[in-house]
């Protein structure tokens, strides 16, 4: 009798801590009626708490420092490897390029260069060098420009993109380690690019590769560069440096005595190991952070100090189709009717509604809906379960199968969409198992192939990343040979400079693509930025881009309250 | 004594060979790939530059190569490098032993004194205020799962009130340990309390038993004090059994507790641990594990050191 | 009250708190130790023999309620005076309780292998409780334990006062035991069953030991037992006991010769001898099962199982009778009428 009493007081005390604890916001991969539960009661107390005071903290005096945290694709071992991508604002920091450009990543202007031309046929570019140190007070020279480049041509682990771009150079297809790449030459503190063939957006690629030190680089192998010690403690040329790194503790950028430009009004950085973007934005070490995941949306909107911004990026949500069975054969998939079919089946608009209300929108090839690029005249694929149905029925596809679904990414989101879409399937008669991949993803994907269809993400830089993986080496392995016809599109989208040319390959891709579905498209999805006003004074009218690429992003009108 | 000692040392070495052996082929034959796990899904690398990634870090000999120079590496003090960083591991370990030391040392501090402390307690004054306490806290501890309990903590202490910081070990501020004590504080106690839970049960039940013992009897006719009889007659025949599960605990101090490490953001080997097995960074995780097992081969030593010590029918090899 | 009596308990109760609520298990009883005898409690087990006792002493817990009339230990001073000492009065871990135990009174229990605590040494055992209760060097008392050691006959006195429990045989721990009981030489000693967890010898000469105590030195000894072979051998008074109640006290000359309540005949009856039962009988034994002390009866608590029970037995309190002198029967078939 005692004993039951003293458990049941025991459940009760269990449960008023867990309410008391949950108001505030839920974590991170918490289902939104969870989080809905949480946020009422968050709400409730702090609409007693406003009544008692007027503000929640009063003017009190922040420190400069801005705080941030170094988790998924950062990390806080060491400084980030700026060659995969600049990785969420870190690296934008620390290096800069020879171009920068706005947050519409439409305009350039020189940074590290001072000046640039372009030659008439597009082939040639040079780059007068800016008079900038490094932050151990050497001169970036137009040596460091070439020595780049060399250095990309070797590296294994590195944006597509660059490594496209770094190809066209003269010469890239001979150079070997410790040799010339004939197509960079120097001339005192100019540098000249020779291209072999047109490439499209290299003017773009020039605002994101980011320079490296020769005089401190020479000689590193560059097939590991990733793990290089340069890492621990490098040398940087952009408005910060990197004054501490405890590894796994705490990683403080400073303010580069030697950048030449305004100096920045923050004076440090914080990046700590804190894992829980949620819990660190409350618990002030996180001041700016941006997410797609509507868990964690729904969790910054509750913070009061937190302003809500939207960032316009290419992030495709969709999925790699496997058009080969685990022996090796063409499957059922290998048949763009069944492709096709399979788009029909899935309604995505109302997964859309569901997870990405407002931020989030159906596409149906590499273009997207609302903007200037977007061909109007392709179909917008509405879901229509008979029509599947009839489509499947007449390319003959055998319902007895299964259909494997995988995916990778971890959230709870993207966990709860795949189910969804599983059952969709499911609704049409098509047998469906859908799994989380269990290893590494590059492995899955591209090595073991045990799926038909995986969910893949795609952070586009431009349009020419989406394009560019359907002539890769690894999408090959699933799709077989694709249509000439659509790798020649490809190719000219790539090369043509003249943008009332370059438009028309776009158009004539995405009504491609929706013929081939070589991709099988979802949707697109917006970044949120969520900064913490209330300590940070942002320049007025800033607009934020791409986080995991270079721009201006205004830093030196950053301040602190 | 020394015999003693001496022999249960000396067991320990082809043990620590053995779990070498397995360690090294239990994670080897699963299907993780470190080089797979450096490129990222969208980069394409061509077959022969995987291969020559593999072969820099000595993953194309076959397997039992690999294991005899890793083992003679071992001994020769060299632990490798980790594949995915960079670093060498015996760095990688120097810097997140303390962390994980310091932790879960005092956890084991706090919940032994605590836990001891209450169920003896509990056992004296049966039915009394003690015992509802400690029934309260030993079905809190048991029940609650240390992560809930944690994220708890943080919601309450670290963002409602803002006493505490909500995670990590320390920041650039911090000069001397009592400046980051504050990070200490609120891992620590989750730790404790889950660990206060059992031995708060185990000591009570021990003593109880014990209690019950004629030798109690005999103890209190002899008209000695309550307070003699309880300390000296019960405590040390009740403490056995507790010791037991306070040495196996002993290899928290260098295995950490994955839980509170991820929950904290707790910067010790748990958290090394975890990141080197999601990405198959083989020498990490080897030397991790090698040592967690030589630690419970330690504590097992530990313990029957420690039970002869208590108890002289081990020692003189009865029973 | 006679002169010589060393104990004295009058309408003793003790009854213990449970989950099923309040269970008397010593009922209202009554009986008187003479200095310098032998008194044996018998009586079946669970019959209360050892709950008496303890609570005379104050070693049951807290759930136990004692209340009693009178508890008196009549203590002998130094200069030969004697002081009552109200013994219902104090409670449990009292000074005054804790000074008698182990200097005035002491008790030895039924279980030799687990009475000695195993992780300390027998002599500091013995040592702890001269300590307890002189102040003298640790020197001057292992030496006493020693002498005592060989007084109880214990071979190799000052070698095995080192030794551990665990390296004893169950007869010289029981020893052990009497050595912690007697090295204050207490007046009176109270031996719960001290015998029955050891074998035949060893049994003789733990009781010859007894005897010798009585005998040299004067000492009142209380023996427990159900050993009725015991107490024809060196009991000089008898109580027998029935469900918590004393049903018949008396000098072990007149239970033996004449036992007059029907549980003390039927209890003379069941005792095998050897060589005095003809072959082919059987062993007679009492009728009927030991009640569940939970059970509690109206009337005579051997009623059902009593080949002599009259209705009135079945309700009411029995009267204790004399039919000789000093020898008393709970039982309504002695009622004068």
């Amino acid at each position: 009798m005692k004993k039951r009493f003293a458990s049941f007081v025991a459940l009760a005390l269990v449960c008023a801590m867990t309410l008391a604890a949950c108001g505030g916001g839920g974590n991170a991969g918490s289902s939104t009626a969870a989080s809905t539960a949480a946020e009422e009661v968050s709400e409730a107390a702090d609409t007693s708490a406003a009544e008692t005071t007027e503000e929640t903290e009063p003017a009190a005096e922040n420190e400069n420092v801005l705080y941030y945290i170094a988790t998924d694709d950062a990390s806080s071992e060491r400084v980030n490897y700026p060659f995969n991508n600049r990785a969420r604002f870190f690296c934008n920091l620390l290096w800069r390029s020879l171009l920068t450009t706005d947050a519409d990543f439409a305009t350039f202007k020189g940074d590290l260069a001072s000046d640039y031309s372009v030659s008439d046929d597009g082939l040639t570019y040079t780059f007068t060098m800016a008079d900038v140190k490094w932050s151990d007070g050497e001169p970036v020279t137009a040596e460091d420009v070439k020595f780049t480049f060399e250095m990309i041509l070797q590296l294994t682990s590195i944006n597509s993109n660059y490594a496209n771009a770094a190809k066209q150079i003269v010469g890239a297809n001979t150079f070997q380690p410790g040799g010339d790449l004939e197509g960079i030459t120097v001339d005192g503190n100019t540098v000249t690019i020779q291209l072999d063939s047109l490439y499209a957006d290299f003017e773009k690629i020039m605002s994101q590769i980011a320079i490296m030190p020769k005089h401190v680089l020479e000689g590193e192998d560059f097939t590991v560069f990733a793990q290089s010690s340069f890492f621990d403690m490098p040398v940087t040329n952009g408005m910060y440096k990197v004054e501490e790194v405890v590894p796994a503790n705490y990683i403080i950028y400073t303010i580069n005595e030697h950048y030449e430009g305004e100096k920045p009004q923050i004076e440090k950085i914080h990046i700590s190991a804190l894992s829980d973007p949620i819990v660190a934005a409350q618990g002030g070490q996180l001041d700016f952070w941006n997410t797609n995941n509507p868990a964690e949306i729904e969790a910054f909107r509750a913070m009061d100090n937190f302003t809500e911004f939207d960032i316009n990026i290419l992030y495709y949500r969709y999925f790699v189709v496997n058009c080969y069975d685990d022996d090796g054969n063409p499957n059922a998939l290998m048949d763009p009717k069944v492709r096709q079919a399979l788009v029909y089946a899935i309604d995505r608009q109302a997964l859309v509604d569901a997870y990405y209300d407002g931020f989030g929108v159906v596409s149906n090839s590499g273009g997207v809906p609302n903007t200037p690029e977007y061909n109007s005249a392709q179909s917008d694929m509405a879901y229509d379960p008979d029509l599947a149905k009839s489509m499947l029925e007449e390319a003959g596809f055998d319902f007895s199968q299964t259909l494997r679904l995988r995916y990778y990414s971890g959230d709870q989101t993207t966990q709860n969409f795949m189910e969804a879409i599983g059952a969709m399937l499911n609704e049409i008669g098509i047998q469906t198992d859908v799994m989380k991949f269990e290893n590494d993803a590059t492995e899955e994907l591209w090595t073991l192939r045990n799926y038909e269809l995986a969910q893949k993400n795609l952070s586009a830089f431009t349009y020419s990343e989406w394009y560019g993986e359907y002539i890769n080496e690894n999408y090959a392995k699933v799709l077989g040979d694709i249509d000439p016809e659509f790798s020649q599109l490809i190719t000219s989208y790539n090369t043509t400079v003249d943008a009332a040319e370059r438009q028309q390959s776009f158009d004539d891709l995405q009504m491609m693509e929706q013929e081939m579905i070589y991709k099988l498209p979802l949707f697109t999805v917006n970044q949120k930025l969520f900064v913490n006003t209330d300590k940070i004074e942002l320049p007025s009218g800033i607009e934020f881009g791409n986080p995991w690429y270079n721009y201006d992003m205004q830093f030196e009108s950053w301040s602190v309250k | 004594m020394g015999k003693f000692i001496l022999k249960k040392v000396l067991m320990m070495i082809p043990m620590l060979f053995i779990v070498s052996l397995l360690v090294f082929f239990a994670i080897r034959t699963t299907k993780a790939d470190p080089v797979t796990y450096l490129i990222p899904a969208d980069v394409v690398i061509s077959e022969e530059n995987m291969e020559a990634l593999r072969a820099r870090y000595g993953l194309d000999a076959p397997l039992y190569v690999q294991y005899f120079r890793w083992i003679g590496n071992l001994l020769r003090g060299d632990f490798g490098k980790s594949i995915v960083g960079g670093t060498s591991v015996a760095a990688i370990v120097a810097r997140s032993l303390p962390a994980t030391f310091e932790l879960a040392f005092g956890a084991l501090i706090i919940s032994s004194v605590i836990g001891i402390t209450l169920g003896v307690l509990s056992a004296i004054h049966q039915n009394g205020i003690i015992d509802y306490v400690g029934r309260f806290i030993a079905v809190l501890g048991t029940s609650m799962p240390q992560f809930f309990f944690g994220i708890i903590m943080i919601q309450i202490f670290a963002i409602k009130l803002g006493w505490l910081p909500v995670g990590g070990r320390t920041d650039p501020s911090v000069v001397t340990f009592w400046d980051r004590a504050k990070y200490l504080v609120l891992p620590t106690l989750t730790m404790s309390i889950a660990m206060i839970s059992t031995l708060l049960k185990y000591s009570r039940n021990s003593m109880l038993e014990v209690l019950n013992r004629d030798y109690i009897k005999t103890a209190r006719m002899k008209g000695i004090s309550e307070r003699r009889v309880y300390i000296t007659h019960a405590l040390r025949n009740a403490l056995r059994p507790v010791m037991v599960i306070i040495i196996f605990r002993l290899p928290l101090l260098i295995g950490g507790s994955v839980v509170i490490e991820s929950v904290f953001s707790w910067p010790g080997i748990s958290t090394q641990i975890v990141g080197a097995t999601t990405s198959g960074d083989y020498p990490v995780i080897m030397v991790t594990t090698l040592l967690i097992a030589a630690t419970i081969l330690v504590s097992s030593v530990l313990l029957d050191i420690i039970t002869a010590l208590l108890d002289p029918r081990v020692r003189l090899g009865k029973e | 009250m006679e002169e010589n009596t060393i104990l004295r308990v009058r309408k003793l109760n003790t009854s213990f708190k449970t989950e099923d609520g309040i269970i008397p298990i010593v009922k209202d009883v009554d009986f008187d130790v003479k200095r310098g005898s032998i008194l044996a409690i018998v009586g079946e087990s669970g019959c209360g023999k050892s709950v008496t006792m303890n609570s005379i002493c104050r070693l049951l817990g807290k759930n136990a309620e004692i209340q009693a009339e009178a508890i008196d230990y009549m203590q002998q001073e130094a200069d030969g005076s004697i002081r009552t000492v109200h013994m219902k009065d104090l409670t449990n871990t009292s000074k005054e309780m804790r000074a008698l135990r182990g200097k005035e009174i002491s008790m030895i229990f039924q279980d030799p292998m687990s009475s000695l605590n195993p992780v300390y040494k027998v002599g500091r055992q013995v040592m702890e409780a001269l300590l307890q209760h002189n102040k003298m060097s640790k020197q001057e008392a292992m030496a006493r334990v020693i002498e005592m050691f060989k007084q109880l006959g214990i071979p190799d006195p000052e070698n095995r006062v080192n030794n551990y429990p665990f390296e004893f045989s169950g007869g010289m721990k029981q020893r052990v035991v009497i050595a912690i009981a007697m090295i204050n030489n207490p007046q009176l000693l109270i031996a719960d069953e001290p015998t029955t967890a050891l074998d035949v010898t060893i049994q003789a000469q733990i009781m010859e030991l007894m005897v010798r105590l009585k005998e040299e030195q004067q000492k009142t000894i209380i023996l427990i037992t159900h050993n009725m072979g015991l107490v024809a051998e060196t009991a000089d008074e008898v109580a027998v006991m029935y469900m918590g109640r004393v049903v018949e006290t008396g000098s072990a000359d007149q239970i033996f010769a004449n036992p007059a309540h029907p549980y003390t005949s039927a209890l003379m009856q069941s005792v095998p001898v050897l060589g005095a039962m003809e072959e082919g009988k059987e062993l007679a034994t009492i009728p009927g099962q030991t009640p569940n002390p939970k059970d509690v009866t109206d009337g005579c608590e051997f009623a059902n199982r009593c080949d002599k029970c009259m209705e009135c037995c079945k309700t009411g309190l029995v009267g204790n009778h004399e039919i000789e002198p000093g020898h008393f029967v709970r039982c309504h078939l002695y009622r004068k009428s």
